[in-house]
């Protein structure tokens, strides 16, 4: 802080390996960094850039590898605490500030110890006012954060780190919650600092910024390190290409007719506000025949939650219309869309799927324990409830002492297939399937995925949406892709390419070569 | 070099036997409740009293002769209704923690309707205890309100209404509802033809006493057997998922809450028509606070039940062991609030042997 020459250390991870229990999430990534560079990492959801990044933090211990920084290996005991002293600084997607203080406080609340009972705020204040006059910053000492813009809060993050001395700064997804001007404004300081000697790692997956703003990109896919490469002498198209492109993506040929059959569900312009302005879906159409798989491709965060939820009743829309065989649902309960025939596998079992604490049974009639055979003038038929629950964990190959079985004693896997037993036994017309193979062993997965391509042969209609993109190229005939809540186009899997996929996930849209963000 | 397999072995039998005790709902209660009364019995040495001749004492004074077990039976009633005024919206996860408010209110709607009403007996008995039943609904409605469409933490405010509704009847039998020929804070008694019946006839034991066991057996039944009892069961335990199942979580919320206010409503009713005759200053006990721990201990409506039982014979043998043994019958209140912090010590020390279980199980 003393003169204005700042040199950002060097930073070399050498062949880092992370696995989390099962998954790999990193295997033999190096990094390398270099002072004054804006470096983009890039790469699909669950590439394994955000944990890289956390492993330089100090957040995460590498199981394998070496972190050099300024040709110094770091100590064993790597922590957020030490990196701050080598320079790193890195802000989250999630802010880690305190509301009901002003910027001032939160800045300088890192750097205090506890035994700093009467801080010197005034030289801290004139610290942090000389930060915000040399980088430009638009918030003031004493601004409230609860009163501050979500770009404003960001910037106070970036003082913040600043301030505790760092010359490495690490942005993970820093623009998700911007708006497109704020984005604009962030990458303007960005460009500002690098001029500055500052480096910069830009964790996203948005190629759009990363062309207009980096040095060099490097490229992750599946934990492993793709390329890094100088942003001038590369195309959008080739990085999309680069982040999602796989050798065994097997593209089998579907073997249903689809085009004779009717229309089974329809979306017509449905526009769904979210509370916390986060992601707005506009004007979302698409049909859905008889017997299709449609498949929602999308970054994480994208809106497919919220059309799903949407369709199912959970979340209300704001305007448009859904149809199911032709009649509109779109003022019905969840109830009355159940009976209707829409089935639903959702994202988070453990929260909307079973009920933990009960039965196998009674998890599996939940959503038509009051119509017949369970129920007769709203007394329950244990007998048959029992019945049922064992034709299920039969049909279904669901592993369970017996039918009485609580459902929290279950696998990840034979939760899903209670879930599964649930809503193919309700012979539902439509099936609403939100990552419905996560975090399930191979076998449940395949088991998972040939039910959902049965239920499509028998004539139901089925909407899925994955952050595995290869789960979607298995099992969609066509493929919708979303970004920020708006659709940029509807593929058949057929004729799909790899490249232009990647790019419309990226927000990059269709039609024009250039770089040009969707505005929202 | 024998000795120490089957010492280990004994042990671990001994270890399975109390984490299997921890594990269960009912066990956790029953260990709660004794270590309670084996704490009482040691703070009645303070006083220089036998510990088991307090208990014995306690026993008796609550146990012993029919008055005595009328006594307590009279107690356990409004205990029992009480916390099922908690069990059963916490069932839907609404905490009703103003069961208190609810009977002092009821009781002041039985009291006005008795005192006023006049006609055939039954009917005017019957109106009564209808009037108390939906004066509890009222009570509650406030709260329920304004955390179905504010979200209000109901603990704070149906707590807050406790106090409101208590000096609410207090500053009423005070005032306007005094009954002028009182020296104390009272109202008119109910007239006697109006009073609940006893059974047996020349017995103190209100017929409003037979019927909270049947309330507790009904709301027992109705959570085994019926569909509502199983959604709200499922609404309870994971409300998102019975929300995602189509179940409209918020209509079960809302009934649940109020059928366990007209419990609360039930009890203020009974106590005014079968014992007080009427409000006077400090005519109902702490019934809903007891009725919060024994929900949580009992855990079940026919678990109440027991639980209920035994804190009214602590409660009513209270006055005959201070007169026998010296020891004042306040630490009884004391008791009373310590099965629940045992309770819960209790739970959480079952689940970290569990946690310490599942880790040696990893280790191996």
């Amino acid at each position: 802080m003393e003169n204005n020459r700042v040199i950002a250390p060097t930073i070399n991870m050498k062949n880092i390996y992370k696995t989390f229990g099962k998954v790999k999430a990193l295997s033999d990534v190096s990094f390398y960094l270099e002072p004054g560079e804006i470096r983009a990492l890039v790469g699909e959801n669950g590439a394994g850039k955000t944990t890289l990044m956390n492993i330089l933090y100090g957040m995460y211990k590498h199981d394998e590898g070496e972190i050099y920084i300024n040709d110094e290996k770091v100590p064993d005991k790597w922590s957020p605490y030490k990196a701050i002293q080598y320079g790193l600084g890195m802000i989250h997607q999630h802010f880690s500030l305190v509301l009901h203080h002003n910027v001032l406080e939160n800045v300088v609340m890192p750097t205090l110890s506890w035994t700093d009972f009467k801080p010197d705020w005034k030289a801290c204040e004139k610290i942090v006012r000389a930060l915000i006059e040399e980088h430009h910053f638009d918030v003031k000492p004493y601004d409230l954060v609860e009163d501050l813009p979500i770009g404003q809060r960001q910037q106070v993050e970036i003082i913040k780190a600043l301030y505790q001395g760092a010359r490495t700064l690490i942005l993970d997804e820093p623009s998700n919650v911007l708006s497109p001007l704020q984005v604009d404004a962030l990458f303007k300081l960005l460009k500002e600092l690098k001029e500055k000697q500052f480096s910069i790692v830009l964790v996203t997956h948005k190629l759009s910024e990363v062309m207009s703003v980096s040095d060099k990109i490097t490229i992750l896919r599946d934990g492993l390190h793709v390329d890094t490469v100088e942003t001038d002498k590369i195309t959008v198209q080739q990085v999309a290409k680069m982040m999602v492109d796989r050798e065994h993506m097997n593209v089998s040929k579907s073997q249903r007719k689809l085009q004779d059959k009717d229309c089974i569900f329809e979306m017509i312009d449905v526009n769904i506000e979210n509370e916390n302005n986060m992601v707005h879906c506009q004007d979302i159409s698409f049909i859905l025949r008889r017997g299709e798989i449609l498949g929602i491709a999308g970054a994480a965060g994208s809106g497919q939650r919220e059309i799903s939820e949407a369709i199912l009743g959970l979340k209300k829309i704001n305007s448009g219309d859904m149809l199911l065989e032709g009649k509109s649902i779109k003022n019905d309960s969840i109830y009355m869309r159940r009976i209707a025939g829409i089935g639903y596998i959702p994202e988070d079992r453990h929260t909307y799927g079973i009920v933990p604490d009960m039965s196998i049974a009674e998890n599996i009639v939940l959503d038509c324990v009051g119509l017949p055979p369970f129920s007769k003038r709203g007394i329950l038929d244990h007998q048959a409830i029992k019945q049922n629950g064992k034709t299920a964990i039969a049909d279904y190959f669901i592993k369970a002492e017996s039918e009485a079985a609580i459902a929290r004693t279950l696998s990840g896997g034979n939760q899903q297939k209670v879930i599964l037993a649930r809503t193919l036994m309700g012979k539902p017309k439509l099936i609403v399937a939100c990552n419905p193979t996560r975090g399930l062993d191979f076998s449940a997965t395949e088991y998972l995925r040939k039910k959902l391509v049965e239920s499509a042969m028998n004539n139901m209609g089925v909407i899925i949406y994955s952050s595995d993109l290869e789960e979607i190229m298995e099992l969609a005939d066509r493929i919708l892709v979303i970004y920020h809540g708006r659709v940029m186009g509807i593929i058949d899997r057929e004729n799909v390419d790899m490249e232009q996929l990647g790019m419309m996930m990226a927000g990059v849209s269709e039609s024009s070569t250039q770089a040009t963000e969707i505005q929202l | 070099m024998k000795t120490i397999p089957k010492a280990s072995r004994n042990n671990s039998f001994h270890y399975e036997v109390f984490t299997s005790v921890l594990n269960s709902h009912f066990g956790v209660s029953v260990l709660a409740i004794i270590l309670s009364v084996v704490l009482l019995a040691a703070l009645a040495a303070l006083y220089g009293a036998s510990p088991i001749e307090v208990i014995l004492v306690l026993c008796e004074g609550a146990l012993s002769g029919k008055r005595a077990i009328v006594y307590t039976l009279l107690q356990m009633a409004p205990i029992v209704l009480c916390a099922l005024a908690v069990y059963i919206p916490a069932r839907a996860r609404f905490f009703n923690v103003g069961g208190q408010g609810q009977l002092e209110i009821a009781g002041l709607a039985a009291m006005i309707v008795g005192t006023n009403v006049t006609g055939h007996p039954a009917l005017v008995i019957i109106l009564a205890m209808l009037a108390a039943v939906v004066a509890g609904m009222l009570t509650i409605a406030i709260p329920l309100v304004l955390k179905m469409k504010r979200g209000a933490s109901e603990i704070t405010t149906t707590i807050m209404m406790n106090f409101v509704c208590t000096y609410f009847v207090y500053a009423l039998i005070t005032g306007p509802l005094k009954d002028p020929g009182a020296f104390y804070a009272a109202s008119k008694g109910v007239p006697k033809e109006y009073l609940l019946p006893n059974f047996p006839v020349n017995s103190q034991l209100n017929i409003g006493v037979y019927f909270v066991f049947v309330i507790a057996i009904i709301v027992a039944l109705f959570m085994k057997y019926t569909v509502s009892g199983m959604k709200l069961k499922a609404a309870g335990m994971n409300m998102d998922a019975a929300k995602a199942a189509g179940i409209s979580v918020n209509r079960l919320i809302v009934l649940a809450t109020l059928a366990g206010a007209a419990c609360a409503g039930f009890a203020g009713g009974m106590e005014v028509l079968g014992v007080t005759e009427r409000i006077a200053e400090g005519w109902a006990l702490a019934w809903g606070t007891t009725g919060i721990a024994v929900a949580h201990l009992g855990g079940s409506p026919l678990g109440i039940l027991p639980l209920a039982f035994i804190l009214a014979v602590v409660e009513t043998g209270a006055r005959y062991m201070q007169a026998m043994t010296g020891v004042p019958s306040a630490l009884v209140n004391v008791m009373q609030g310590l099965p629940v912090v045992i309770y819960v010590c209790l739970l959480s020390l079952g689940h970290l042997l569990k946690m310490k279980k599942i880790d040696m199980k990893v280790g191996e």
